[in-house]
């Protein structure tokens, strides 16, 4: 029987920097209040870099593991078994040695669901990832039992192509996990219900909260279905959480209703490669 | 760590090399600053010696206003230390002594000064950051300081005292490595062996303080700037994890001494975040 509905919960957190064990600890418990349900299973999405905190600076180095054989990967393996639930995370990721990923993995009870890596990193404003991390060469969709979903990383909303693949790839919703800094909040409450409505997808958006250095994470964290309706919506600038539900087939519907990517003429993909080396 | 287990000391410096920088740095800082010279504080120590001497060096000797402040807890080998060294750069040595100034401060908010206690020993540095700031207006200089990485890397120094200046030339200079451009500048041998001290307590010796050597700290901090793990330094230094991990906890605990004062981000641009500008003035503006 395939899964018509999900729920999301939404664990807006205040992560420490470069604190994994402190930060483990609160994805643990917040996975101990999901109430499990046989038939309508549970996401819980942390935010970017949740498991190390966004600032590491450089203990990044440190803090970096292969994804799923490092040892956080295999703590939060073991919360989403214990808690027979999905989860999402972001973690520093090292793949071979001295080369980083800024990755979203998700997890379930029956183990590793997949991982993907953020593609956009700001190295603009406040923003120095590009010390550490090298972009996604690729975009991915995970198989899930709730269906494909895709993974995106904070900067990776401002460009529209991402969440487009995501439904492309045949994606019914799209999760972004975010330390947006409160100075961008307003950006990013108009791409989320933009991406949802203009690619007729789910659109979840979870983001850090509180202090970390100088920098103050609005959270705001918020649910848009495939229409654009607002389905949840977190407090700012303070921790948060909130369960939701999602239906897997409110894509359809709303592709019916405004089928944005049916009407999508593959030439014009061809055009924006074409001018993008001759900018 | 006993005297006995040999530790593995940090690649040598290139002193010539390295003393020309300083030099240079020194130099441009002040030119470009528009100013005429620098202000330091002398305390008898090597990191203020080697500072020193390399500033009358670059700047000449007309152009460098040393300082020493004296108080109950000088020592008289310090004093005499610094008055060979003023002489022999032909540096006209400012001397003030400052217990009265301690003395009335502590008056004036009804305490007695007691040198152990941290909120006191700080008294006297941050006196000299006025001190030196006083004569560095009076007369269009800057204020150089003598930190070196060693300290700085571990927060030994007083927020807003000595870590108050407006350069560091050895500042990315291991201790280690300044015992290697004083003997290049061939300081006198009363200041080379000297036990460090901040001076700022009767018989304060800083190895005794941070207890550790030099050594052993310099081979710590290089293992860590490079990236090594505590394993490979342990490995490559026979230095126990656990004073590793002590000079691991110190750097954390003190980086808020190595930054300027802590805001938040609340506009497109913040100050000392992202509202990035050159040092110096651009012509056109």
């Amino acid at each position: 029987m395939s899964i018509l509905k999900f729920r999301v919960a939404l664990a807006q957190t205040h992560s420490h920097q470069a604190d994994p064990t402190s930060n483990l600890q609160i994805i643990s418990e917040i996975c101990e209040k999901i109430d499990f349900d046989e038939e309508i299973p549970t996401i819980v999405v942390f935010p970017e870099l949740s498991v190390t905190g966004y600032l590491m600076h450089d203990d990044v180095y440190q803090l970096a593991e292969p994804i799923p054989s490092g040892p956080f990967s295999q703590e939060l393996a073991r919360i989403s078994q214990k808690n027979s639930c999905y989860l999402i995370a972001g973690m520093p990721e090292s793949s071979i040695p001295g080369l980083l990923y800024n990755t979203a993995v998700m997890f379930g009870p029956e183990g590793f669901i997949g991982k993907s890596r953020k593609i956009f990193l700001p190295n603009h404003s406040v923003f120095n990832e590009r010390r550490y991390f090298r972009s996604s060469p690729t975009i991915n969709v995970m198989d899930t039992p709730m269906g494909k979903i895709g993974m995106q990383i904070c900067y990776d909303i401002f460009s529209p192509e991402i969440t487009r693949a995501h439904a492309l790839l045949g994606a019914h919703t799209s999760i972004c996990i975010s330390a947006s800094p409160g100075v961008r909040r307003q950006y990013f409450e108009t791409f989320i219900p933009a991406r949802a409505m203009e690619n007729t997808i789910n659109f979840v958006y979870v983001n850090q909260s509180g202090i970390q250095d100088d920098l103050i994470f609005w959270g705001g964290s918020e649910v848009r279905s495939a229409t654009g309706k607002q389905i949840a919506k977190l407090e700012y600038n303070k921790p948060d959480f909130e369960v939701c539900t999602l239906s897997t087939d409110s894509s359809q519907s709303a592709k019916n209703f405004v089928p944005t990517l049916k009407d999508l003429p593959s030439w014009i993909f061809k055009t924006i490669e074409e001018s993008y080396y001759d900018i | 760590m006993t005297s006995k287990t040999r530790i593995r000391s940090i690649p040598s410096l290139d002193v010539t090399v390295t003393s020309k920088l300083i030099q240079d740095f020194i130099k441009i800082r002040v030119t470009e600053a528009g100013a005429e010279g620098v202000v330091i504080g002398l305390s008898g120590g090597i990191d203020s010696a080697v500072v020193v001497t390399l500033a009358a060096k670059i700047l000449g000797s007309k152009n460098v206003i040393p300082i020493f402040l004296q108080n109950i807890n000088s020592s008289e080998a310090d004093i005499t230390d610094i008055k060979a060294l003023c002489k022999k750069l032909k540096l006209d040595l400012i001397q003030y002594n400052i217990q009265g100034v301690i003395d009335q401060f502590a008056e004036s908010i009804s305490e007695t000064e007691d040198s152990s206690e941290l909120a006191w020993m700080n008294i006297k540095p941050r006196l000299l950051q006025t001190y030196l700031y006083f004569h560095a207006n009076k007369n269009n200089y800057l204020v150089c300081g003598a930190g070196n990485k060693s300290e700085i890397m571990i927060g030994y120094f007083t927020k807003y005292g000595d870590g108050g200046v407006d350069i560091l030339p050895i500042g990315d200079v291991y201790k280690t490595h300044v015992y290697q451009l004083a003997e290049y500048l061939k300081l006198p041998k009363s200041i080379l062996k000297k036990a460090p001290s901040a001076g700022l307590t009767k018989g304060q010796t800083d190895e005794a303080e941070i207890g550790m050597s030099y050594t052993e700290l310099d081979s710590v901090l290089y293992g860590l700037e490079i990236f090594q793990t505590d394993e490979q330094i342990t490995e490559l230094t026979q230095i126990p994890p656990s004073t590793i991990k002590k000079v691991r906890s110190m750097i954390y605990k003190s980086e808020h001494k190595r930054r300027g004062p802590i805001l938040f981000k609340l506009g497109v641009r913040t100050p000392s975040m992202d509202w990035r500008i050159p040092l110096i003035k651009p012509k056109h503006i």
